[in-house]
């Protein structure tokens, strides 16, 4: 094997693009850490991050979080479920919802839109972000909202949202010049390539059987109307329409009228109003996800042509492989899993899927809010510092937060005694 | 006053005798200039990044971080970002001096500091001390509103399907299996759907079993080490053998009637990721970037070695007709190699097309010597090649990481699973490549393909630890044939 100057190499599709670039050295450093199989050191670091949350007494919380969350893009260039990152992020997000003084801070906003990203729906998020206030004046919020729409193809609303931001007075002013003017230059490039290049005649559309809309559909088979799977060409011939019969009701004219716009002249385009979202939107929406199940719960019979479950016998096996003469049995034998007993492969626990994080936020403010309402009488109060435990990606428990005091303790003496 | 000069370049155009100064190069001036430059290791085209790596060991395209623009550089009249400017008086110069080098020196000492002021004066600079080539001039700006179209690597796109479907495909799983565990390491194959439908999946030092029939599941083996895992699985053609590459650099041949492990096979110097059967050959390539060819029914079991990948093998298929074994490698190169029992080792062909990793690989079952292929994430395309010529038939751009690839032959199809950065399973009709459909669903990157034995399901496992069942393929129950209306019969009655 040829030696590799770079080690990140011998890893590259491991490792995850990021927009703003990574750091060799810390690539480097996670790739072997990763390989060695050590992992303590990576926790001790998190450890310390972790404590550092919950110590900090200083003006700007949001500092230890940005720390945070860049090492841990650092460190695990996979993404994937052990750097927690989704966590991280929608756990600053929300937790400076509130705290008016973040709300234009240029961290704050890229971390907002770092976490737009992994959302599912981006345009929720950045519409929720405007209607709060939150990153209205940084430029950076505009770039990356228009960017969506583009993304989309939606030029006009891509346009529409730098000027905005020219309206808002974003800072800097600059940037959202440049990224704007950038923008114009290539609907420009795109309409002029689009007149000069001949339309492509699409054949294959009349090639490839269509389905059509709203056609009835055949059903096969005598017994059993089963709805074909290949659905082209799927019109019967003639559409049957249901008969409904119309209810005898008073026949007066008296239509609604529409009011009719077009009449009206257009006066001065009214500023869009923005309605105040009474909760943040959710990251996924639950309703449309599906949890992972029990493996012995889902049954895949084979289906051969005629589409019937087909039970294949063990064909025999063409060739004999030679059997070794194995003294020592295996450790583990293998065994059937009884998903009753071992909790492997069996049900996943429903994770954060339900509880996204603007999901108990909005828990949260409609709590606040009915608390409020009943004259500040508050259900339950925890008496323990409950939000050091949970401050972080991971829970804490009570003996790390007293070590941390106790260090902290040792460690100010110390300081007094040099100075 | 510009009429003079205008009237003097007419004159110099018809007098043929003099070199034409704003013309374009004469062919055989090209000719020259392209034969020194290429001495001096600059190519005049950049934008084709050199890609045979079997010499070089480093892989030549950027870092995935990197805002590199190799691929789509504004083209100017000879100016990019990485050589500005290169006129034809540079060129001139520097192709003088390479071919003066090998002249045989001329012993004139005498007017050597003649010369010396004279080529001073006419060319401005003294040419002996200066460098071959000399690049100067600020780089070239990009146009204004250039995108980076490495922008697809960090967000995704959406993509509006290209055609309307011709059949209902189901764009939520049918099932989802959790698999806790699974090792995120792009180039582990640990999911294999064998043909007694029943589906092998390595979960961190573990393989486990699920019959999709009957709905149990059996782990078959653990390994007695932690830190030690499972790399690959794969399944023999009958489905009766199921092949487990190890991180301990070895092979086992586990039989699941029995459930009982038959032998273990060693031989390679690094983990084991990929496996591949051709009825009693089993193949597996290494982190060593070596394939060995293994006939399980002796007990000397290594045949043959393959060498040529230079850094890790993470894709290999037998073609179905068991003529060629296409290979893959983080050297962004596939190889193709046929079947031999002679001594015979080398490659067919040698493709190096990619600029990516290369695991999704996989033959066409109802045309022969057709191989698709898919690269990581800085080539993000899929390429069929024939595998007779070598030739590479088409090729299109994915928008990211191509993590598997296999056709769906009941509906002629190619599926192809991606990573970064969009999660997605995208089912393309073959041979015209366009999209049909686009299945999400997964929360992070897809690790690996596979297809049921009776072709109606295509089960994909991600590093969100779960494997998803979809459905799309699945073939109409046959009709009931007509009553054949044929004159025997008429005639009989």
């Amino acid at each position: 094997m040829a030696e590799c100057d770079a080690e990140w190499e011998l890893c590259k599709e491991n490792i995850q693009p990021l927009r703003q670039g990574r750091t060799i050295s810390a690539l480097h450093q996670a790739l072997c850490q990763q390989q060695e199989g050590n992992h303590t050191a990576l926790n001790q670091q998190k450890q310390a991050f972790e404590s550092e949350l919950r110590m900090y007494d200083g003006d700007d919380p949001l500092d230890v979080w940005v720390r945070y969350i860049k090492w841990t893009k650092q460190t695990f260039p996979q993404g994937g479920k052990e750097s927690n990152l989704s966590v991280l992020l929608e756990r600053a997000v929300m937790l400076f919802t509130a705290d008016k003084r973040y709300h234009n801070d240029v961290r704050y906003v890229e971390l907002w839109i770092e976490f737009t990203e992994g959302c599912s729906d981006p345009m929720d998020v950045f519409r929720y972000m405007q209607a709060q206030g939150i990153g209205t004046m940084q430029a950076a919020l505009y770039i990356a909202w228009s960017e969506e729409h583009e993304k989309r193809g939606n030029l006009k609303m891509a346009d529409r949202v730098f000027q905005d931001g020219v309206k808002c007075g974003a800072e800097p002013v600059d940037k959202l010049h440049a990224f704007h003017r950038a923008l114009q230059a290539r609907v420009c490039r795109q309409m002029m390539s689009s007149v000069t290049d001949p339309q492509r005649d699409e054949d294959d559309d009349e090639e490839e059987p269509q389905r059509s809309s709203l056609a009835e559909l055949k059903a096969k088979g005598k017994k059993k109307a089963v709805v074909p799977i290949n659905r082209a060409n799927a019109s019967a011939g003639y559409a049957r329409g249901l008969q409904f019969k119309q209810p005898l009701g008073p026949k007066h004219n008296t239509r609604p009228v529409i009011f009719d716009e077009n009449k009206v002249p257009e006066t001065v385009p009214q500023e869009p109003k923005f309605e105040i979202w009474t909760a943040p939107p959710a990251a996924r929406a639950k309703e449309n996800e599906q949890k992972p199940e029990k493996w012995s719960n889902v049954k895949l019979p084979m289906k051969s042509r005629s589409g019937l479950s087909v039970a294949v016998p063990p064909p025999k096996p063409s060739f004999q492989p030679f059997v070794e003469e194995d003294d020592q049995p295996p450790a583990v034998t293998p065994c059937k899993i009884n998903p009753a007993v071992n909790s492997v492969l069996s049900a996943r626990k429903p994770c954060r899927l339900e509880q996204t994080p603007l999901k108990m936020l909005q828990e949260r403010q409609l709590l606040m809010q009915t608390q409020t309402q009943e004259d500040g009488k508050s259900r339950e109060q925890s008496m323990y510092c409950r939000d050091l435990v949970y401050s972080g990606a991971t829970e804490f428990c009570f003996e790390e937060l007293r070590a941390e005091r106790y260090r902290q303790k040792h460690a100010r003496p110390a300081d007094h005694s040099t100075n | 006053m510009s009429q003079f000069g205008f009237e003097t370049d007419i004159h110099n155009v018809l007098r043929l005798d003099m070199p034409i100064t704003n013309a374009p190069m004469a062919r055989w001036q090209r000719k020259a200039s392209t034969s020194s430059s290429t001495n001096t290791k600059t190519t005049l085209s950049p934008n084709k990044s050199v890609n045979r790596s079997v010499s070089l060991s480093k892989t030549p395209s950027k870092t995935p971080g990197k805002n590199g623009k190799t691929q789509n550089t504004p083209s100017k009249a000879g100016g990019d970002r990485f050589i500005p400017t290169r006129n034809n008086k540079q060129l001139d110069v520097a192709s003088f001096l390479i071919s003066k080098e090998n002249e045989p020196v001329e012993d004139s000492s005498s007017t050597a500091p003649n010369q010396k002021a004279w080529s001073v004066t006419l060319n401005g600079y003294d040419i002996e001390e200066a460098k071959i080539l000399h690049l100067g001039g600020k780089p070239l700006n990009a146009p204004e509103g250039y995108q980076n179209n490495l922008k697809v690597l960090y967000s995704q796109v959406p993509t509006p399907v290209s055609i309307k479907k011709s059949r209902y495909i189901a764009s939520v799983p049918e099932r989802i299996l959790d698999a806790p565990d699974i090792k995120n390491d792009f180039y582990l194959n640990l999911m294999d759907w064998g043909r007694q439908n029943v589906l092998a999946v390595g979960l961190a030092n573990q393989v486990y079993l699920w019959d999709a029939g009957m709905g149990s599941i059996v782990l078959l083996k653990k390994m007695e080490d932690d830190n030690e895992y499972i790399c690959s699985v794969s399944w023999s053609k009958d489905g009766n053998f199921l092949a487990v590459g190890t991180s301990d650099c070895k092979v086992e041949l586990w039989d699941v009637q029995c459930q009982k492990r038959l032998r273990s096979m060693d031989g390679h110097s690094a983990r084991v990721g990929c496996l591949s059967w051709n009825d009693h050959v089993l193949s597996s390539g290494s982190r060593s970037g070596l394939i060995h060819q293994h006939d399980v029914r002796v007990a000397d079991h290594h045949i043959f070695t393959f060498g040529g990948h230079t850094q890790e093998v993470c894709g290999l298929t037998w073609s179905p007709d068991g003529k060629y074994l296409a290979s893959g490698g983080n050297d962004n190169m596939v190889y193709i190699w046929p079947m031999t029992t002679g001594s015979e080792y080398q490659a067919v062909h040698a493709l190096s097309e990619h600029q990516g990793a290369v695991k999704a690989l996989a033959w066409c079952p109802w045309q022969p010597s057709i191989l698709a292929s898919g690269g990581g994430t800085s080539d993000r395309h899929i390429r069929i090649w024939n595998a007779n010529s070598g030739s590479c038939i088409s090729a299109f751009d994915t928008c990211s990481q191509v993590s598997s690839l296999v056709f769906a032959p009941n509906y002629k199809e190619l599926v192809s699973g991606h990573g970064f950065s969009h999660d997605k399973v995208i089912i393309w009709r073959y041979p015209s490549l366009t999209k049909v459909a686009e299945l999400e669903g997964h929360e992070d990157r897809i690790l690996n393909l596979a297809m049921s034995p009776d072709g109606s399901t295509v089960a994909s496992v991600a590093a969100d630890e779960t494997i998803r069942l979809w459905k799309g393929f699945e073939k109409d129950a046959i009709k009931k044939p007509k009553p054949t209306n044929s004159i025997i019969q008429q005639h009989i009655r």
